[in-house]
């Protein structure tokens, strides 16, 4: 074995391992580290929190949710807009997350927000809707963080 | 005893004593460098501006018709003077410090920050949006950097009297007697500059200096006090 | 001999100075403040409004306490519920010291947030928070000289409508005078530093 055979043969392999753990990875659409913040009874309005990770090969968009425990569910972006002040605004065209990304809906951040909530402890269960890929249910509990 | 010895016994004690003080010379070059640096770690002996008060929270119409609110100007480094329809003394003073600074500013170094500048009429019954595009005219105000705006006619007390502290009245004639001035407001919303000119007229290279320590913090900041200026500000509460 | 007597001399001014860079500098710096500190405080504004404990309330009635004002409302769902739980985790770590701490939140809603749902909301998150709230004009006052913006935006038929509006918070000291302004992304830990040492 020259040492140049030897350097690709172990080229060869790496590129194996790289294509092993590539496969290894998700490859569909994941939601994970859900959860809603408690919120008083009297409350009219709740966030849920979680990480999308785009897995698939081709674009997804969140278009919003549902939910038993919610009268109507609805996908708040925050966004930076001209003159550089943030702001958070109803999503109406979702938000779109592509292929390999991530995004995280976190407080102060993105979220879907509960109108009219009925559940205030334990978890409740939601459907987030996509565009390009199908819903996800995902049961959120209720914390503290 | 011989010559010899006795020069031996001087020849010795200088040397080291030469050598001790050079180490003394040493150590204390030493220390005040430590202590310098130490001083200056401690005390951050920049100069800066005082922060003297909240800028007011407002939501104002400009020359365009255009709805301009202390959010959007947040971040950016704001110059505010005051003024009515077609005042002449005592308005036009800090208006023409005004422009001078405008058409100055690059000379200031804020980096990415920008700087804008609002001149508010208090007198929204008559100041609609053609009646400031006028003034903003005559004053070559641009409508970009530098807007004429006002606010709804139970807003202005609250914004420029409350909240700029800058007090006027309507006389019978239906002019106004005011205290003229020009306001500097940082990038978080805050008062760093406020001059009266009852006291001291305000000149360009006063305000321009003023806002280059504006510059120079900025450049210095970190933390949250940094936060302001970067992209991500967060401060509006939208649902 | 000599040679090692300067090296040790170097060796223990480098280890004097380390040790002052990393130990006694961090005791005498004064305090870093998270939020910001206003160097010339000046009286805070006045606030005059309806308070949830069912009095009027002016600012002379937390004299002695340091005053944290917040502007919100209960139907928002992100940032008011969010700063509310992180005030109210600032102030279990600051332990006894959070007796001389009050919260006030001032409602940008007066529309919607009567005095009773806004005792109610508040209680949830602290029990010591109160509520504030009055006619729109006096609200309108006191917020514009905090700073604060607040309009209520169009929303659909589902929501009504929500309030925008600044979210910096601001910290009254024990004399009356606006001391500091937080953002509202401030941590807990970052908050109960700046509130323990103005205490």
């Amino acid at each position: 074995m020259t040492p140049s055979s030897r350097l690709r043969s172990t080229a060869l392999l790496m590129s194996a391992v790289f294509a092993l753990t590539a496969c290894g990875g998700p490859t569909t659409l994941t939601i994970s580290d859900e959860w809603s913040r408690a919120v008083p009874r009297v409350a009219e309005a709740s966030a849920i929190y979680f990480e999308i990770t785009n897995g698939l090969d081709s674009a997804v968009t969140v278009i919003g949710g549902s939910s038993e425990a919610c009268a109507s569910i609805e996908l708040h972006e925050t966004s930076i807009d001209d003159n550089r002040v943030m702001a958070m605004r109803p999503l109406a065209d979702g938000l779109l997350v592509g292929p390999g990304e991530s995004a995280e809906f976190e407080p102060l951040g993105t979220h879907l927000m509960c109108i009219e909530p009925t559940v205030f402890e334990g978890s409740f269960a939601v459907t987030v809707d996509f565009d390009g890929a199908a819903d996800i249910e995902i049961v959120v509990p209720i914390e503290d963080r | 005893m011989t010559m010899l010895d006795v020069e031996a016994e001087v020849v010795e004690p200088t040397q080291s004593k030469r050598r001790r003080r050079w180490l003394i010379g040493l150590g204390a070059v030493a220390a005040v460098l430590i202590l310098g640096v130490m001083s200056f770690a401690i005390f951050e002996p920049i100069q800066v501006l005082p922060r003297i008060r909240l800028s007011p929270g407002f939501s104002l119409t400009d020359q365009v018709g255009a709805t301009v609110t202390s959010e959007d100007l947040r971040g950016s480094v704001v110059v505010y003077t005051f003024t009515y329809g077609n005042c002449e003394e005592p308005c036009a003073a800090p208006e023409a410090t005004m422009a001078a600074i405008a058409e100055r500013i690059d000379e200031v170094d804020l980096g990415d920050t920008e700087v804008r500048f609002v001149t508010m009429s208090f007198d929204p019954e008559r100041d609609d949006p053609m009646a400031l595009a006028a003034r903003a005219t005559r004053f070559g105000a641009d409508g970009e950097k530098w807007i004429y705006a006002t606010a709804a006619p139970d807003q202005v007390r609250n914004i420029v009297g409350s909240g700029f502290k800058t007090w006027y009245e309507e006389r019978d004639d239906g002019s106004f007697s005011f205290d003229p001035a020009l306001i500097l407001v940082d990038g978080w919303g805050i008062i760093r500059g406020e001059y009266r000119y009852q006291t001291l007229a305000a000149d360009s290279d006063r305000v321009l200096r003023h806002i280059g320590i504006l510059g120079e913090e900025l450049r210095n900041s970190h933390g949250a006090n940094s936060l302001a200026y970067e992209a991500a500000h967060f401060f509006l509460c939208y649902p | 001999m000599r040679r090692k007597g300067l090296i040790s001399i170097i060796l223990g001014v480098v280890i004097l100075a380390l040790a002052g860079w990393f130990v006694v500098l961090p005791q005498l710096r004064p305090h870093a403040f998270h939020g910001v500190i206003m160097q010339s405080p000046t009286a805070a504004p006045e606030i005059d409004l309806q308070a949830t404990t069912g009095e009027l309330i002016g600012l002379n009635s937390f004299a002695g306490k340091l005053v944290v004002v917040y502007f919100g409302y209960t139907h928002c769902p992100d940032v008011c519920p969010t700063t509310l739980s992180t005030l109210n985790k600032a102030l279990d770590q600051m332990g006894d010291g959070s007796n001389d701490v009050q919260v006030v939140m001032v409602t940008v809603d007066p529309e919607r947030d009567s005095v009773e749902l806004l005792d109610e909301y508040l209680g949830f998150f602290n029990e010591t928070f109160i509520g504030l709230t009055g006619p729109t004009a006096d609200i309108r006052r006191v917020a514009t000289t905090y700073g604060i913006f607040f309009d209520a935006a169009e929303g659909d038929a589902e929501s009504g409508y929500t309030v925008d509006h600044t979210a910096t918070l601001a910290v009254i000291d024990q004399e009356g005078h606006l001391r500091l302004v937080f953002p509202p992304e401030l941590t807990a830990d970052e908050i109960a530093a700046d509130l323990a040492y103005l205490r």
